[in-house]
């Protein structure tokens, strides 16, 4: 490429080049100039690095300005790469896009398990209007006087309710984070630490065995005479020993308080180290069950 | 002073018969029963340790939450669930049968995978039915050596190192 610059070299005999000289001195160096400050543009659009330098200032402020303006716009620009991006993070950083999800997912799941309950009183409501047996009569009566359902008064009444135990459980380690008990007995008197340690493994031992996809949990253990419902969380596993058959709002307070747990103390529990002076107070909901269950039963 | 209560999953490795529940009982309860009752799964047990001051004026008091898993063949997925969350780890040979230090450096290459950060203790145990320089002996010293694992020869019939291994693993996770 020839060099750009116009040079005049006005001859010291030419009388023109003398005049041109005097008239086009300062367009000369305008010219100059503004050929200097092209060539420098120029080559800070071939060099990628000294580019990208410029603009990135800019970026968050021109995305920021395009979706003020045209929301739809850029959704559409986007939208076809959007779900390669998902799959991507989740690949790359699967624990955070957990982290992230679990709060929703928990809310998503209790909303559908009140739903279906909700639905099975409906029917057991129903199927009880259609009959006429004396016992039925009475037993709807006495409901009504208490001003509860009928259906979930029958439920409860072939099959008393006890919680007696809960139990809050490191999910890798099993070590005991919490416990609450329905009788004055503490953690120690009932080594609720060893308690924790053997349900882990038991647990362990029946996931690894027998689930068939690696996310497989065991939710229940079911014995003659009582019951232990677990729930699994993203650290801790809330364990909780029961008799008789729990009403419709059980498995929703359980997942409540699970949820409210580890909305509490999510970074605590996922650096918990076996210390528990950190999570001083997480027990309180714990108790808070124990004591509703109680309030339930004796209503 | 301060004294903070930790709680700690130790894992009790070795293959069938070296005496991992043995130990465990002497340990826990310092008592020894040589009938065999070979373990099914897991037992846990624990155990409060004496205070160990990590700084000046601070001490922490550790629970060891005792694993006593079934004989170790070889990695499985259960072993390694059972593993994880563990900060320590006997890894036991049995003095009387050179074959089972040969199994020391597959035990902790699973403890290693199934919990990093987990502290290991190498264990010949049975030292009561043996001399502390013979040929097994010498040939666990050497790899405890090449394994840089500190190592105690137990008796848990005689109680010899037994508490003393597991105040050593409290002292590997202080520090």
């Amino acid at each position: 490429m020839s060099d750009p610059k116009i040079h005049f070299r006005p001859s010291p005999n030419d009388p023109l080049e003398q005049l041109k000289s005097i008239l086009l001195t300062d367009d000369q160096q305008r010219i100059e100039e503004l050929t200097q400050r092209i060539a420098a543009l120029q080559q800070e659009l071939d060099q990628k690095d000294r580019l990208i330098e410029k603009i990135e200032p800019i970026i968050v402020e021109l995305l920021d300005r395009k979706i003020a303006n045209s929301r739809e716009e850029v959704a559409k620009a986007l939208a076809p790469v959007m779900s390669l991006a998902i799959k991507q993070q989740i690949r790359d950083a699967k624990e955070d896009v957990v982290d992230a999800l679990y709060p929703i997912m928990g809310r998503m799941v209790s909303k559908a398990v009140t739903e279906a309950m909700r639905k099975l009183a409906d029917q057991i409501n129903t199927t009880l209007e259609k009959s006429f047996s004396w016992e039925l009569w009475k037993k709807r009566f006495k409901a009504k006087a208490m001003g509860v359902d009928a259906g979930k008064m029958i439920l409860a009444e072939s099959a008393p309710f006890e919680l007696d135990s809960a139990f809050l459980i490191a999910k890798d380690s099993g070590l005991l984070i919490a416990y609450a008990g329905r009788e004055s007995e503490t953690a120690a008197e009932i080594n609720a630490q060893v308690v924790g340690g053997m349900l882990t493994a038991i647990k362990s031992f029946v996931e690894t065995s027998f689930a068939s996809s690696k996310e497989g949990d065991l939710e229940e253990i079911r014995m003659t005479d009582c019951q232990i419902r677990v729930q699994s969380g993203r650290y801790s596993y809330l364990a909780v020993v029961y008799h008789g058959i729990p009403n419709a709002e059980f498995d929703e307070m359980l997942n409540e308080c699970h949820r409210a747990i580890h909305q509490k103390y999510h970074q605590k529990l996922r650096n918990y180290d076996g210390n528990n002076t950190a999570l001083r107070g997480i027990e309180m909901p714990l108790k808070e069950i124990i004591k509703k269950m109680q309030t339930v039963e004796h209503e | 002073m301060s004294k903070s209560l930790v709680h700690q999953k130790i894992c009790m490795l070795g293959i069938f018969a070296v005496g991992k529940t043995s130990l465990t009982r002497r340990f826990i309860s310092g008592i020894f029963d040589d009938t065999y009752l070979s373990t099914i799964g897991v037992k846990v047990s624990q155990k409060l340790l004496a205070p160990i001051e990590t700084t000046p004026g601070e001490f922490v008091q550790y629970n060891f939450l005792i694993w006593d898993i079934e004989g170790f063949e070889k990695s499985s997925q259960q072993l390694h669930s059972y593993l994880t969350g563990a900060t320590g780890a006997l890894l036991i040979a049995d003095l009387t049968r050179p074959e089972t230090i040969q199994s020391v450096p597959d035990m902790l290459a699973t403890l290693s995978k199934a919990a990093p950060d987990a502290r290991p203790v190498l264990i010949g145990n049975k030292a009561d039915l043996i001399s502390a320089d013979s040929e097994t002996s010498q040939k666990l010293k050497k790899m405890a050596k090449k394994l840089d694992l500190p190592l105690f020869l137990t008796s848990a019939k005689t109680g010899e190192n037994v508490e003393a291994s597991f105040n050593k693993l409290g002292l590997l996770i202080a520090t």
